[in-house]
Parts: structure tokens; C-alpha cells; sequence
């Protein structure tokens, strides 16, 4: 065309500069921005209130709960003095040591020419025990301490076939000043007092070996 | 890059009278009008709401064209601004803003409170670019509306939902029809344009492309049709009857009525012919009174050329409805500023 004239131009132009005005446009870009914040604020916020319920929840669940655990604690105390007690009498009657069997066999090793006049026992440790055994007695006999020592020696013998480290030794033995009839027969007499060493039960487990540190 | 837009509603905005035509650009030469509408005003419309609601009338009376559509409007105002200065070679873009600052300095008129626009004039020949006779001088078309007429017609397109396009003068629309619709005459001829309005007429010479003048004459159609009730004692429409059955006795009182119209049109050729060497063949006429005959027939009688109606949309393929083709063809004279301005936004696109 020939002529071209716009008298729209300063509109036009006032429009663009309107369109791209930065301050509106920073307004725009601020308003998303803060559009983002609010809507993190509210996600937070529903988040943060999802959170407070749960927390509320498991607080009175802790409420309801607390009296109860109080309760089962001092029970589980308890309980376990309980089975503080069983287990030392289980203990106890578990490590028992068995007098009749040894006073049986030594029974069995006295002849009819001894007469025990004391036996005294005593026992000391913890799992494997020491036993100390005193017999008192009067051997009769042409020779009674030689009957004396048969009687020493059944009874290491004896008691040796079923306990270990089995020790038997005179303490004492002493010809007797009294003379006893046996038999129709007056004989001398000896008094002897035989110790009587053993070790009865098993040795306690060993303790595990440390850990090695790498 | 947006795409260009292929269509356009061409927008006549007189004082009295509303026009419009959707032009489609179908192929580079190839015009397509496809709806238009005409509205006549019983008082000017002074505000935006008035002129959006008139706008918004029009643009219903073409099915509700309008919508998401620019708009290339053509503004035919008293109060418009159009001159031909001299100035070295300027961009145009620096001219616009010299004559914002300075408009008193280059069109001896303060014009800060008007929107002004300018472009170059092509000129054909160039030893004779610069009237004035200084060396590397341009001649320049500035045009101007006052700034509250331009916000007052942008607010009312707001109003009437239209997009802005472009804002051009009535009458430099007009020029750009004759381009459009008579090229070869444009290029090659000098040519002389009377554009007959409501309140006054609009005179544009112009010789192988280059705009020589342009003149504004306070005498319209409502002028004529005054002088003629007054001349006859004869009420309007017994004149528009006379007119068509071209009575004698009222061809001979449009004869005196014209006598004003007449002398400036030959002044105005007097100066193309004093100016430039060449020869004015015929007067192109538009505007709603080039409608009649006995206007045509007086004029050529009285200027001793021949005088025709032309116009733009002839140039044009109309796909209208049957029921309008009728109204096109009778409103075909008057949509000269309405094509030009759409045909310039399309063309300029």
C-alpha cells in the first residue's frame, strides 16, 4: 500500500510496555513464588497436623499403656526374684552331695574287728567339691593296725572305685591301752583316725574366651 | 514468529455513519468479502460507551464477526490532522517521535495533545521529490487525530470485543482503496479522488503513486440536501425523488448547490495542473451522494470531465448471502474506506 499511517501506535505500545511491564511482571513471578511457599506452608501444615494426630494418638495410647507397663515391670521383678529363688534352690538341690552312698560303702569296708566310734564329714566348694571325711574308730585284731590299715585301705579302695582323687591317710593310729574280748579271745586293741580326701561333682564350665577386636 | 492474519473487519468510522466489511485474503491478489454491515448514526456517538455500543450493533449486524478478529479502522473526523511536509531523509520512526517534540516547529500547530503518525510519499520522479526545491528533501504524509478521540474509538473496540489492528485516516484509507482497487491508473496516471461525506467532502490528488494533495471542503451531503429543501421549498424526500427522476428544475438547483463543491475541485485541479504537467482525465467520486446520477451528471457538466463512482470492493470476490448481495451492490460506493483500511492491514501483514 501507498501510505500506511497507525494512530493505534502509542496504544499499541502502550499495551506492550503494559504486557511486559517488569514490575508487573516480577509482581506475577513473586505472586507464583509466593503461591509456592503457601502451598508448601499448607502441605507442611497438613503434614505437621497428620504428625500432631499420631503423636496425640500414641500419647494416649502411652497413656493407657504406662500404668500397665509400671504394673509389668514390678511383675517381671518380682518374677525374678522368684526365679532368683528357684533356680538357687534347683541350685541347691542339684549340687547336693550324697552322704549315704559313701557312708554305705564305708559300711561295707569296716570288718567286724573295727568299731567306728566318730565319723565326721565336711564339704567345701562350688560345683566341684572337696569332700573331707574323718573316721574315728578301734581296730581289734592280733595286729589291729595292721587291721586298721585293711580298714584304710578298703575304704580308699571302695570309695576310689566311684569318686575321683580318692585319698586316704591315718591322721592317727595308736596302739590302745584296753584289751577286748572277741571271740572268746582277749585281744589288743588300736585307735586310728583315717582322713578321707575325694572330689565329688564336675568342674564348672570355663568362661568364653574374649571376643577379638579387629 | 505470529502467524499473519488472513482476515480483517475494514472499519469506516464517520461522524454519521458506521460501515464495515470482513475481507478475507484468500492468495496473494486474490480478496474474498465475506460479510458487511452498515449503520447510520442520528447523532454523532461523543463517547466510548455510545461508539462500543453503535460498534457492537454493527459487528452484530454482521453475524458476530468481530469476535477474537483485529479491526482496521478508518476514522473520518473534522478534527483529523493530515499534512504534507518536507524533510530530509528520516526514518519514520524518528520523524513521529520530532514531530510529538516539536510539532509546532515542523507543522505550525501545536500538537501534543494528538496522536501523530507519518510515512514517506513514494515519489515517481525523483527531481521533483521536494517541492520547495531543496536538495534531499522528502515529502512526508503526517496524520493525527486528537489523543482523546483515539482512546475514545480504542475503548469502544474494547467495548464492542474487537481487537485493534490499525488505526488509519478516513481519507488516506481511501487513497489506499484506489490503489487497491484501481492499480494500474495509480501507478500510471494522475488521478483525482472526491470523497463526498455527511458533513464535508474529501479532495486527494494524486499523480503515478505519489500523493499531491489532499483538502478537506466543508460541503457534504447533508450540505447539499439543505440546499436543496431550501432551494426548492420541497421536503427531503420529495428532493430525492426529484433527484432520481432528475427533474430539471432541481438538476438546476444542485447546479447552484454544487457551485462551492465545483470551484474547489477546479482549484484543486489547478493546482495538480500549475504544480505537476500533467492532465486530470477523470474524477473518481465516492461516498453515500455519489449514489446519485443527477450529482454525476452535474459534476461533469460543471468540471467538463467525466465523473464516476468507483469502487474498492469491485476489486473484491463477494461470498455474501443472497439477501445482502442486493444491499452490497446499492452500499458498494461507500465501503471505499472500509476495504482500504482492511485491504492496507492485510497487505501491510
Amino acid at each position: 500500500m501507498a501510505l500506511h499511517l497507525n494512530l493505534f501506535h502509542e496504544i499499541q505500545t502502550t499495551r506492550q510496555l503494559q504486557r511486559r511491564d517488569p514490575l508487573k511482571l516480577s509482581i506475577y513471578g513473586l505472586s507464583a513464588i509466593a503461591a509456592c511457599f503457601a502451598g508448601y506452608y499448607v502441605f507442611q501444615f497438613g503434614r505437621m497436623h497428620t504428625i500432631n494426630t499420631e503423636l496425640n494418638r500414641v500419647q494416649s495410647q502411652f497413656s493407657a499403656l504406662e500404668p500397665k507397663a509400671k504394673a509389668a515391670k514390678k511383675r517381671e521383678e518380682e518374677i525374678n526374684v522368684e526365679i532368683k529363688k528357684s533356680d538357687l534352690m534347683a541350685k541347691r538341690i542339684e549340687n547336693r552331695f550324697y552322704w549315704a552312698p559313701v557312708l554305705e560303702q564305708i559300711a561295707q569296708s569296716v570288718p567286724r574287728e573295727v568299731q567306728i566310734t566318730r565319723l565326721a564329714g565336711d564339704l567345701s566348694g562350688e560345683g566341684l567339691r572337696k569332700c573331707s571325711l574323718t573316721v574315728d574308730g578301734i581296730s581289734a585284731g592280733s595286729d589291729p593296725r595292721q587291721v586298721a590299715e585293711d580298714v584304710r585301705t578298703a575304704i580308699a579302695e571302695k570309695i576310689g572305685a566311684k569318686y575321683k582323687n580318692v585319698t586316704s591317710n591315718f591322721k592317727t593310729l595308736e596302739d590302745g591301752t584296753e584289751l577286748v574280748v572277741l571271740d572268746g579271745k582277749q585281744m589288743p586293741t588300736a585307735t586310728f583316725a583315717i582322713n578321707v580326701q575325694l572330689t565329688a561333682g564336675e568342674d564348672a564350665a570355663p568362661p568364653p574366651p574374649p571376643r577379638r577386636k579387629r | 514468529m505470529a502467524k499473519a492474519p488472513s482476515s480483517v473487519i475494514g472499519v469506516d468510522l464517520g461522524r454519521y455513519s458506521l460501515k464495515s466489511v470482513l475481507l478475507q485474503r484468500k492468495a496473494p491478489n486474490r480478496y474474498v468479502v465475506t460479510n458487511f454491515a452498515s449503520r447510520v448514526l442520528s447523532e454523532p456517538a461523543d463517547t466510548a460507551e455510545a461508539l462500543g455500543r453503535e460498534l457492537k450493533g454493527l459487528f452484530k449486524e454482521m453475524g458476530g464477526a468481530a469476535k477474537a478478529k483485529a479491526c482496521a479502522v478508518g476514522v473520518s473526523s473534522p478534527e483529523a490532522l493530515i499534512r504534507i511536509i518536507e524533510q530530509p531523509e528520516t526514518p519514520t520512526h524518528l520523524l513521529r517521535e520530532a514531530l510529538r517534540l516539536n510539532g509546532m516547529g515542523l507543522l505550525n500547530q501545536d500538537c501534543r495533545e494528538f496522536v501523530l503518525d507519518c510515512d514517506k510519499i513514494p515519489s515517481t520522479d525523483p527531481s521533483m521529490s521536494s517541492e520547495s526545491g531543496v536538495a534531499g528533501h522528502q515529502r512526508y504524509l503526517v496524520g493525527g487525530l486528537p489523543r482523546k478521540n483515539v482512546a475514545q474509538i480504542g475503548e469502544a473496540l474494547d467495548k464492542a470485543g474487537a481487537g485493534i489492528g490499525i488505526m488509519q485516516l478516513g481519507p488516506i484509507c481511501a487513497f489506499n482503496a484506489f490503489e487497491f482497487a484501481h492499480e494500474e491508473i495509480f501507478n500510471t496516471e494522475a488521478f483525482f479522488l472526491v470523497d463526498i461525506g455527511h458533513t464535508s467532502s474529501t479532495v486527494m490528488v494524486g499523480v503515478k503513486r505519489e500523493l499531491i494533495l489532499v483538502r478537506t471542503i466543508d460541503f457534504g451531503g447533508k450540505g447539499l440536501i439543505e440546499a436543496l429543501t431550501g432551494l426548492s421549498g420541497e421536503g427531503r424526500e420529495t428532493v430525492f425523488q426529484a433527484m432520481e427522476q432528475e427533474d430539471e428544475v432541481m438538476v438546476e438547483y444542485t447546479r447552484v448547490a454544487l457551485n462551492g463543491l465545483v470551484r474547489e475541485i477546479q482549484s484543486s485541479i489547478g493546482f495538480l495542473e500549475h504544480r505537476r504537467e500533467e492532465t486530470v482525465r477523470q474524477l473518481y467520486i465516492s461516498g453515500g451522494a455519489a449514489k446519485s446520477r443527477t450529482l454525476l451528471k452535474v459534476l461533469s457538466e460543471e468540471l467538463q470531465l467525466p465523473c464516476e463512482t468507483w469502487s474498492a470492493v469491485s476489486k473484491c470476490e463477494a461470498l455474501l448471502p443472497q439477501s445482502q448481495r442486493t444491499a452490497f451492490d446499492q452500499n458498494a460506493v461507500d465501503l471505499n474506506v472500509a476495504c482500504g483500511a482492511a485491504a492496507e492491514f492485510l497487505k501491510g501483514n
